[in-house]
C-alpha cells in the first residue's frame, strides 16, 4: 500500500499528499497462485517421473549408482516424513501447522535427519511397504 | 552514499549505550531492510517493528466479516494486500464468492454503478492515509448499492498504548512520513518522548536515528521533522478536515493488541448508510489464537520476525499462517524477501 495520492490545492497550488492507495494488483497476486501452480506441478512431475525410474527400474535391474542411491534415499526420507504427520515446528501452542517439512520430520528424535537417519529410516521404509 | 556514510560514522559517535527505536511505518521497514540500514547501525542501537502494517493489525474477526459478506453473495473488493490474509476459517482468496482486487475506494464505487442489481462492499483498511480519499468518496454520495466495511485505525493511541505498557523498553519513535505528510506531527507532542518525522530513503531513516540519538543524549524529549519536504507540522488540513466531517473516533481492536481506546474510525450517523456492518448486521467476532504465529509479539516490537519458529517454514508469502507474512508491508514478509537475519 504505498501507491501516494498527490493533489494540487487549486486555491496555492501547492501539490500535497492526501493519502495513499494500494499499489498490490490482481496480477501480481494471480502471478504468485500461478507461480507456485507451475512449480508444484513441476515438483509432482519430476518427483513422479525420479520416483518410478529410481523404485522401479533401477531397482529391478540392479543397477544403482551411489548418486542414484543417494537420491532414492532421499525420496524414502520423503515418503517416510509424509508417512510420520508430527508437528514438525514444536510451535508453543500450535496446532494447525499446514506444512509438514519433511527432512526435518524424518529422524525420530525430531532432529534434523543426518546421512545416517536417512539410510536407517530407508530401511525402516522397506519394511513398511 | 557519501552523505550515508557520513550520517552512518556520526550515528557511532554519538550513541554510547543501548537504544532501541521502534518505527510504526511498514514502508519504513521495507526501506530499512532493503538498503541494509541495520547493517550499518552500532551495535547498540536496534531498531523494532511496531504496528505499522494496516493489513497486519486488522483482527481476524473482521476478516471473517468480510468473508461472510462475499459468502452472501455481496461483491466484496478490497486491496491485493489483504487478500491472502487468513481469517479464523478462511481468507478473501479462497471464499466461494466474488471478490475483486482494487486500487482504491473510486474502482470499488464504479463497480458499484456498473452492478446495480448487486450489493458492493468496498473493505476500507488502512491508517490516516487512506482514510481522506474513502472520506471525499462517501460524501459524493456512491449508488445505494455501495458500502464500506470500515477497518481504519489510527497511529496515535496504538502508540500510547505502547509506551504505557512499557514492556518494548522504547527510547523513541521514528514517526510515518507518510501518515505526517497527512496528520501533521501536532499530534505526536502530547508523547514525552524523542520522535523524528522521517522519509523513506536510507539517508532519510539514517538522518531520523542520529536525530534520536541526539535527543537521548541530551536528555530531550521532543518532535522534530526530518522529511520537511514532504511534511508540514499541521500536515494536509483539507483531508483533516474531510475525515472529520465523515468519520469519528471509536474504540477498536487491534490484531496483537487488546481494544485501544478511540483508536479506530466510526461512520458518523449521516454517512451510516454505508456502513457494511450495519447494513448487513455483522457481528465482529472476537477470535483467539491458536497456532504458533508470533505475529501479536512483532507488531509490539516485543520479537523479529526470525524468533518465529514458523518463519521461513510452515510460514512462507506462498502459505502464510500469520498477516505478517501477507502485505508487503509486514515485517515477516519483509524479511523474508530481503533475508533479514536479525
Amino acid at each position: 500500500m504505498t501507491g501516494l495520492i498527490r493533489i494540487i490545492d487549486e486555491e496555492d497550488g501547492v501539490c500535497r499528499v492526501f493519502g495513499k492507495e494500494s499499489v498490490v494488483t490482481g496480477n501480481e497476486v494471480i502471478s504468485l497462485s500461478y507461480t507456485a501452480g507451475i512449480f508444484s506441478a513441476l515438483v509432482l512431475f519430476l518427483g513422479g517421473y525420479f520416483g518410478f525410474v529410481f523404485s522401479c527400474g533401477f531397482r529391478e535391474f540392479g543397477v544403482m549408482s551411489g548418486t542414484t542411491q543417494r537420491i532414492q534415499s532421499h525420496s524414502q526420507v520423503y515418503r517416510l516424513g509424509r508417512k510420520f504427520p508430527s508437528k514438525t515446528c514444536s510451535a508453543e501452542g500450535d496446532d494447525k501447522i499446514v506444512t509438514p517439512l519433511p527432512l526435518r520430520s524424518a529422524a525420530p528424535s525430531g532432529q534434523p535427519a543426518t546421512q545416517k537417519d536417512v539410510i536407517m529410516w530407508s530401511d525402516v521404509q522397506y519394511t513398511y511397504i | 552514499m557519501t552523505l550515508g556514510t557520513d550520517i552512518a560514522k556520526k550515528l557511532s559517535e554519538v550513541v554510547d549505550t543501548d537504544i532501541r527505536i521502534m518505527h510504526v511505518c511498514g514502508t519504513h521497514e521495507a526501506a530499512i531492510a532493503k538498503y541494509g540500514v541495520r547493517s550499518v547501525l552500532p551495535p547498540q542501537m536496534k531498531i523494532v517493528m511496531g504496528p505499522g502494517c494496516p493489513v497486519c493489525i486488522t483482527p481476524q474477526g473482521e476478516i471473517d466479516a468480510a468473508c461472510e459478506l462475499a459468502e452472501r453473495g455481496c461483491i466484496v473488493c478490497t486491496y491485493g494486500d489483504l487478500l491472502r490474509v487468513p481469517g479464523s476459517k478462511t481468507s478473501l482468496e479462497h471464499v466461494d464468492g466474488d471478490v475483486r482486487i482494487v486500487q482504491g475506494i473510486t474502482k470499488a464505487v464504479e463497480i458499484a454503478r456498473q452492478n446495480p442489481e448487486k450489493e458492493v462492499v468496498f473493505i476500507s483498511v488502512g491508517f490516516e492515509t487512506t482514510v481522506p480519499t474513502v472520506a471525499a468518496t462517501l460524501i459524493t454520495n456512491p449508488s445505494e448499492n455501495f458500502s464500506i466495511l470500515v477497518s481504519h485505525r489510527l497511529v496515535p493511541p496504538a502508540m500510547k498504548w505502547l509506551m504505557e505498557q512499557g514492556e518494548a523498553d522504547l527510547h523513541g519513535f521514528i514517526l510515518p512520513g507518510h501518515v505526517c505528510a497527512v496528520m501533521g506531527y501536532h499530534e505526536y507532542e502530547q508523547f514525552k518522548v524523542p520522535q523524528v518525522v522521517a522519509g523513506f530513503e536510507p539517508e532519510d531513516i539514517l538522518l531520523s536515528l542520529l536525530m534520536l540519538a541526539e535527543q537521548i543524549k541530551n536528555g530531550e524529549a521532543k518532535v522534530e521533522n526530518a522529511y520537511p519536504r514532504v511534511v508540514t507540522y499541521e500536515g494536509n488540513v483539507k483531508a483533516q478536515n474531510l475525515m472529520k466531517e465523515v468519520f469519528t473516533p471509536s474504540d477498536v481492536e487491534w490484531r496483537g493488541f487488546p481494544v485501544i481506546p478511540e483508536s479506530g474510525l466510526a461512520l458518523k450517523p449521516e454517512f451510516e448508510a454505508f456502513d457494511a456492518q450495519k447494513k448487513f448486521d455483522l457481528v465482529y467476532e472476537k477470535i483467539t489464537k491458536k497456532d504458533g504465529c508470533i505475529c501479536d509479539r512483532v507488531l509490539r516490537g516485543l520479537a523479529d520476525p526470525s524468533d518465529c519458529k514458523l518463519f521461513g517454514k510452515a510460514c512462507t508469502p506462498r502459505v502464510p499462517v500469520g498477516p505478517c507474512m501477507v502485505s508487503h508491508e509486514g515485517a515477516c514478509r519483509i524479511w523474508h524477501q530481503y533475508q533479514q537475519k536479525r
